[in-house]
């Protein structure tokens, strides 16, 4: 098993250390990689990531580069096998989601963009719609702070164009 | 967990949601089942407005084509189709209340351009649609009450006279020609009984050359070719581009009435409907056939499983949905057919009653009533419960 390890470090300064294969879900990082700009002694610096957030993204990172290597082991697995290991990793990914407030998601979001982690961004987006869904425009104001913009004008557009009728 | 630890490190962070850049957002709404979710994040704020793009699904594009009464002689009017879409409603009952009766609303939406939109709801900016129901005070509903299970489009005829020609007009199937795109499109008309072509290049009707000696009962578009089915049954394939037809098999003699039904691309029903002359009037005798096509081999095969599907025939066209997302106890399960105006969903199984010959076959079953309040300009139903 390669473990290779590399540093990363977030833009307030924290320095974390991380498997070469997790790091490589960040195609950003895996380019990097790629074109040889990794000095083995330095740390990768990612000016636009705070400590807190990228200890997120690695622990993201670190899950599932562990179910991707499960994957190669047991390629003969049954359907129930490959069910309970996809349950397992949705398990966890909604407890991971469930426990970090609407902020965190939000910083995660723009992290997981800029590092271009492409499953990290469906999981975040997936939760921030789950926050949307089924609620009046007014209630996801609230949930997410938004200030209502719109001049009275506009509103009365917009309750028009929501009126919908059968026929 | 050590999340707690972190969240409070930047606890005094506001995100500015509103500020999300656009792509993001996008990538948002594309999470975002229903598209009146979309629409309800398109009225939270300005930004979320111009980068929430509004549903396609809601679109109701309309098309202006040579109006073809006359035919063959040419006309200078007009005549307009709208591609419609439709979607099935489901009224969720109180907490309190979760048992039937239940209430279903099925038909094409649009915006409502009426001056009396009642306002009764709380949240002025929420999505609403109007019932009507002939005889009724117009009933306004709240979206966010309903289950909405959308049912893809239907083309339909806006400008007509109704005294003029519309019984004669049964009905129309439109494809888009070269899917990259131009918009070139042809139209399938089924007029006096006969069968009328029309593409966006030309914009003049032709009569397709003659299939069949009976007359054609409806039109509908499955995979990018039209299916034709006539009153003998029989049914051709269309090809929209060489308008070539070809019989597609069947291993039986057809019954007296016969359904196309498509559940989008995925499968092409034919329903037939059985009813026994010398018992007509006993409704458990009355079963269907229903058969699904094989493309590729171009027959008929016989089914007596439909998955989670439920087919709609008869009620504003024949439409299929999905009863995956539906609770169990509402009243509407999946592998089962409604037909306007009949009182229970037909289903696979034994008769009950009388156990003559084949035991097992699509008839009614009786666990629900079903009470149709409306079936112009909406499908209104209501399910009781009857066991």
């Amino acid at each position: 098993m390669s473990s290779n390890m590399i540093m990363l470090k977030s833009s307030d300064g924290a320095s974390f250390e991380i498997e070469e294969a997790a790091a490589r879900k960040s195609k950003i990082i895996a380019n990097m990689i790629e074109v040889e700009c990794v000095d083995e002694d330095k740390a990768i610096p990612l000016q636009n990531v705070t400590g807190n957030i990228l200890a997120l993204v690695i622990e993201y990172c670190n899950k599932h580069i562990v179910d991707d290597d499960d994957d190669v082991a047991t390629e003969e697995a049954s359907e129930e096998e490959e069910e309970a290991k996809k349950k397992k990793v949705d398990d966890w990914e909604a407890e991971f989601m469930n426990s970090m407030s609407l902020e965190t998601m939000f910083e995660l979001l723009l992290a997981a963009n800029y590092l271009n982690i492409k499953s990290l961004i469906d999981l975040v987006c997936q939760t921030i719609a789950n926050n949307i869904k089924d609620k009046t425009p007014e209630e996801v104001r609230k949930i997410f702070s938004i200030e209502n913009d719109f001049t009275p004008e506009e509103e009365e557009e917009i309750r028009k164009e929501n009126a919908w009728a059968f026929g | 967990m050590a999340e707690s630890a972190r969240e409070n490190k930047i606890a005094s962070m506001m995100p500015e949601w509103s500020q999300l850049n656009e792509e993001l957002l996008q990538l948002i709404s594309k999470h975002l089942e229903s598209c009146f979710d979309v629409v309800h994040a398109r009225s939270v704020c300005s930004s979320w407005r111009s980068s929430f793009p509004f549903p396609s699904g809601l679109l109701r594009p309309s098309y202006s084509l040579p109006a073809f009464a006359d035919f063959p002689q040419e006309s200078k009017d007009l005549c307009t189709f709208e591609k419609v879409p439709l979607f099935l409603f489901r009224v969720r009952p109180p907490p309190v209340a979760a048992v039937l009766p239940s209430e279903y609303f099925l038909g094409g939406i649009s915006r409502d351009k009426s001056d009396d939109h009642i306002e009764l709801l709380p949240s002025p900016l929420q999505c609403s649609v109007k019932v009507k129901i002939a005889g009724c005070v117009p009933q306004l509903v709240n979206m966010l009450d309903c289950q909405i299970l959308p049912l893809g489009h239907q083309y339909r005829m806006i400008s007509w006279d109704p005294q003029d020609w519309r019984r004669d007009y049964e009905g129309m199937a439109f494809l888009p020609l070269n899917e990259e795109g131009g918009g070139e499109f042809i139209v399938l008309l089924n007029y006096t009984k006969f069968l009328f072509v029309l593409t966006s290049a030309e914009m003049r009707w032709m009569r397709l050359k003659q299939i069949s000696d009976d007359s054609c009962k409806g039109v509908v578009t499955f995979r990018g070719r039209f299916y034709a089915v006539f009153v003998n049954g029989d049914v051709f394939v269309i090809d929209p581009y060489s308008l070539e037809a070809t019989l597609v098999m069947s291993s039986h003699p057809w019954a007296s009435s016969t359904y196309l039904v498509s559940s989008g691309n995925d499968e092409l029903f034919i329903v037939e409907k059985i009813i026994r002359n010398e018992v007509y009037y006993i409704r458990s005798d009355c079963r269907l056939r229903v058969s699904r096509l094989d493309e590729e081999a171009g027959k008929w095969v016989e089914v007596s499983d439909l998955g989670d599907r439920v087919l709609f025939v008869g009620l504003l066209g024949n439409v299929s949905c999905s009863a995956k997302e539906l609770p169990d106890n509402c009243g509407v399960s999946g592998n089962s057919i409604l037909f306007s105006n009949e009182p229970y969903f037909y289903k696979y199984g034994p008769i009950t009653g009388s156990v003559e010959d084949d035991p097992n076959c699509w008839t009614f079953s009786r666990e629900n009533v079903v009470r149709f309040l409306s079936t112009f300009s909406v499908v209104a139903l209501q399910l009781v419960c009857q066991a």
